[in-house]
């Protein structure tokens, strides 16, 4: 009277803070019987080849890793099949007279309580609360890494903050990399900017003194947009690049500027010159490992919304692989900010000179709207667009400087109005 | 918004509505994802409906029935009466409320909750069928699997919910049967067997295992074993089932010998089996382990774009597990990094008296090679425990010896089971025998006895503060 049970081998810590091994050798084939102890595969670290003794009389179901393959501690290296006499209900399921239907033996769930899976991840886990753990998981940063600094070495939030981590490069989540990697000790940091930081900073002191900056804060009702988007989304085909809030932003931008070419424009105010652009380039700016880039679309005018959304899914890999060609971040002429992602209502971008405006858009939220005299809730969609008032005068109300015909306007209809945004296409 | 005719497209999809279900559709719909559910019977699945709520509801009554007899010894002189039908009425009524309120929940939250049975067509479009609906098709960019478990039905003893029944049958009885034959002595067999007892019913219950609650460590089974049979509930264990007759169930004990146990009503309660086939699963790239569950990451991700929670997936069939697998898989699935990697999954079984087991036993850590030790004391040292009459039972602390932690926590005893949760958070907290000893309980109550086992400790190990 017997019943079967699984039991997962992992690669135990073989010590000298070892973390992986390479799997030389299986000594028994999938479906092989094995003896308690019988050493069933040999593992090679940086020190040395080790054998591992089977830790069961039964059957070896499952190498989960192939000879040549290289296996973490804590993983799962095999799976073994063992019977255990009288054990648990599930005994009554596999016997062998009640093969024909509809029980297949072992696949009872695992009984309450099983050893294996509720105690595995007590022994040696650092010390510390919930919820610093999941702090540390979203983080990217590992505990057994951390020295605690809370009572009896209890590595407490502070901890974790102090030590934040570079996020690996996969693709959830790009956070920019901090400048530096901040180590245990405390003390000051010197930081040399070169290269794209100088430029940056170069950049906005250029903009801040010389750029007579007039910012415009709008709001619209986005329950269009938003169901334009979900529409659009729910048409893609799989592996599709997909259809973003940014795409729908670009294009209703790029459109305005075609229709206000006072607003795509470069200054040079040595020259006394306003150069109207013939092409309409935006820039916008991704995340990647190693800081800031601010990759250009040309003609986006020229564009249809699947295929705005296509080449920013290009650059946007692009800039986070650091595959960026030189030419896809020249030429902009003019810039789109989306602080809305970082969760900002309302921000003052600073112009990229020679550029004569920007435009950010903050984070749609539900907020009260008036809608034929009765607050009621709607995402709403918060704009900040900026001029350079030392040539632009915005629209024709506002005093002085050449007018810009409304360019503020016509982005504001057409994402309030995707229809005509998309049929104007 | 309409693509064709019927169908849906969402951003998640959500198969099975219960605790693992509807807690991971709510808190994706609360963070903005347009959320679809689908479930095939009743939403809050098993547990809600058929499982957890019902068989406490009824061991409550069964409590009132059972408490006759020890009144009549305290000097109140009771008779019992039970009308099964007035009983199944109030357990449905429990039922109605809670179901009404993870029902109104989704609404809340706008989550299209859709009836009916679900199939795969593809790596993201599904179709889901009914008796009285035409074929709704689903379109979704990510999906949780949360489609539970089903008892596992012996092949000589087919359930055919009017003599033999599973745990669903067993719980909506609306008559009380004379004699009822219980087939398992796992935490299942012995709560429902317990509960008829107490109401009336002659049970016997059978297993093929050598003692009841196998996967319960041995010496927190011994009072419940010994309850069983105050109770005089027959327990025959090393016999294996041979199908039945119409005069009862027909066992094989050990020697071979046949027997028939009298039974109005037998109760198969052999385990549970995940719900993985008859999904269509081959259309998700997804890997089943070789117990039918479907293999999952720490993110509880099984494919690029797919979760799996709850009884479908390895470990403890628990609704407190799906639950927390939910909420990983709720940030999972907006690409943060939070992972299932509990240090304990706590375990009750409301069996008389409770268990709680909570972390490492001596013999895990033994195994996993830390070096612990343990303090015990029996409940007859309880003031609260003399004083409900309930002295039978104990609690047992495992601790580091190396850095004085508390691994493992367990219990025996009536009205046990609600320390579960400060047994669980001590774990979780990597809290030291030190900080239990001296965090007040209230006197006079059961958990008093907790820092009492902690001082136990501290007095083996040796004072100890920390210098920080």
């Amino acid at each position: 009277m017997t019943t079967t049970k699984f039991v997962e081998f992992r690669l135990p810590d073989l010590g000298e803070g070892m973390e992986e091994a390479q799997v030389i050798e299986w000594n028994f084939r999938e479906g092989d019987e094995i003896a308690l102890d019988q050493p069933f595969v040999g593992l090679e670290t940086d020190k040395a080849v080790v054998e591992i003794p089977s830790p069961v009389t039964g059957r070896l179901v499952k190498h989960h890793y192939a000879v040549g393959d290289v296996a973490q501690v804590g993983s799962v290296l095999a799976t073994f099949e063992i019977s255990v006499a009288g054990s648990a209900a599930e005994v009554l399921a596999v016997e062998p007279a009640h093969t024909e239907q509809p029980v297949t033996g072992h696949h009872a769930l695992q009984p309450l309580a099983d050893h294996e899976q509720r105690t595995s991840s007590i022994n040696s886990r650092p010390k510390a609360s919930p919820a610093v753990r999941r702090l540390a998981q979203e983080l990217n940063i590992d505990l057994t890494t951390l020295k605690g600094t809370g009572p009896g070495g209890r590595i407490v939030a502070e901890d974790v903050r102090s030590t934040q981590a570079a996020p690996d490069t996969a693709p959830a989540a790009p956070e920019p990399t901090p400048l530096y990697k901040a180590g245990q000790t405390i003390g000051d940091r010197h930081i040399t900017l070169s290269g794209a930081s100088l430029r940056t900073a170069e950049v906005m002191a250029e903009s801040w003194s010389n750029v007579a900056h007039t910012w415009s804060l709008d709001e619209i009702d986005a329950t269009y947009l938003l169901e334009a988007l979900k529409t659009l989304r729910s048409r893609q085909k799989e592996g599709e690049p997909p259809i973003t809030m940014m795409a729908f932003f670009m294009m209703a931008v790029a459109q305005s500027l075609r229709d206000h070419p006072m607003q795509n424009a470069s200054l040079d105010m040595a020259a006394k010159k306003l150069t109207l652009h013939g092409r309409v380039n935006i820039r916008f700016a991704v995340a990647s490992p190693t800081g800031l880039r601010v990759p250009v679309i040309k003609d986006v005018d020229r564009f249809s919304l699947r295929s705005i959304a296509a080449e920013m899914d290009r650059l946007t890999k692009a800039a986070r692989a650091g595959t960026l060609d030189r030419s896809d971040t020249q030429d902009g002429t003019f810039t789109i900010t989306n602080y809305g992602a970082l969760g900002s209502r309302f921000a003052l971008p600073l112009i990229r000179p020679p550029e004569v405006g920007i435009i950010g858009f903050g984070e749609i939220k539900l907020r009260p709207w008036v809608v034929e005299e009765q607050v009621v809730a709607r995402p709403i969609l918060p704009i900040t667009t900026c001029i350079d008032h030392r040539v632009l005068g915005g629209d024709e109300s506002i005093a002085g400087g050449l007018p810009t015909g409304g360019f503020r306007n016509s982005v504001m209809d057409r994402l309030a109005s995707p229809l005509n945004l998309l049929g104007g296409n | 918004m309409v693509v064709g005719d019927n169908v849906s497209s969402v951003e998640l999809l959500v198969v099975g509505g219960g605790p693992g279900g509807y807690s991971v559709a709510e808190r994706c719909a609360a963070q903005g994802m347009l959320v679809a559910l689908v479930e095939q019977s009743a939403i809050g699945g098993t547990c809600l409906n058929v499982g957890c709520i019902p068989s406490k509801a009824l061991l409550h009554v069964a409590e009132i029935a059972g408490s006759a007899k020890e009144a009549g010894q305290l000097g109140i002189d009771l008779s019992v009466a039970v009308n099964m039908s007035q009983v199944q009425a109030w357990m449905q009524g429990v039922i109605g409320r809670l179901r009404s309120g993870v029902g109104s929940r989704l609404a809340s939250h706008k989550i299209e909750v859709i009836q009916g049975r679900l199939r795969f067509e593809g790596a993201r479009r599904a179709i889901v069928t009914s008796d009285d609906r035409s074929p709704q098709r689903l379109e979704f960019d990510q999906l949780v699997i949360a489609s539970g478990s089903r008892p596992i039905e012996l092949a000589d003893l087919p359930v055919d919910g009017e003599h033999v029944v599973d745990s669903a049958g067993a719980l909506a009885l609306t008559e009380l049967p004379s004699s009822m034959a219980v087939v398992g002595a796992g935490y299942i067999g012995v709560e429902i067997g317990t509960a008829f007892a107490k109401l009336g019913t002659k049970v016997t219950i059978v297993d093929a295992a050598e003692r009841i609650l196998p996967s319960i460590a041995e010496p927190l089974t011994r009072p419940v074993a010994r309850q069983l049979a105050n109770l005089g509930i027959d327990v025959i264990l090393g016999a294996s089932v041979n199908g039945r007759t119409e005069k009862g169930l027909v066992l094989i004990r050990h020697n071979g010998q046949e027997e028939i146990i009298p039974a109005d009503i037998i109760l198969s309660a052999v385990g549970r089996k995940p719900n993985t086939d008859g999904l269509g699963l081959d259309h998700l790239g997804v890997e089943l382990t070789p117990g039918g569950h479907i293999h999952v990451d720490a993110q509880r991700r099984a494919a690029p774009n797919v979760y799996a929670i709850g009884d479908v997936t390895e470990g403890p069939a628990l609704a407190h597990k799906a639950v927390a697998e939910a909420d990983v898989v709720a940030r999972a699935v907006r690409g943060l990094g939070a992972r299932y990697e509990p240090a304990c999954v706590p375990a009750v079984v409301f069996s008389d008296p409770e268990i709680v087991s909570v972390g490492l036993s001596a013999e895990d850590a033994a195994r996993e090679g830390i070096e612990v030790g343990s303090a015990r004391r029996p409940l007859g040292a309880s003031g609260r425990a003399l004083t409900l009459d309930r002295t039978d039972g104990f609690m047992e602390l495992i601790y580091s010896k190396e850095d004085r932690t508390i691994v493992g926590i367990h219990l025996v005893g009536a009205g046990v089971a609600e320390l579960a949760g400060e047994a669980a958070l001590a774990i979780e907290m990597a809290v030291t025998v030190d900080d239990l000893a001296l965090t007040i309980h209230p006197h006079p109550t059961l958990s008093e006895e907790l820092p009492e086992l902690a001082m136990a400790a501290v007095a083996k190990l040796g004072e100890h503060f920390p210098s920080s």
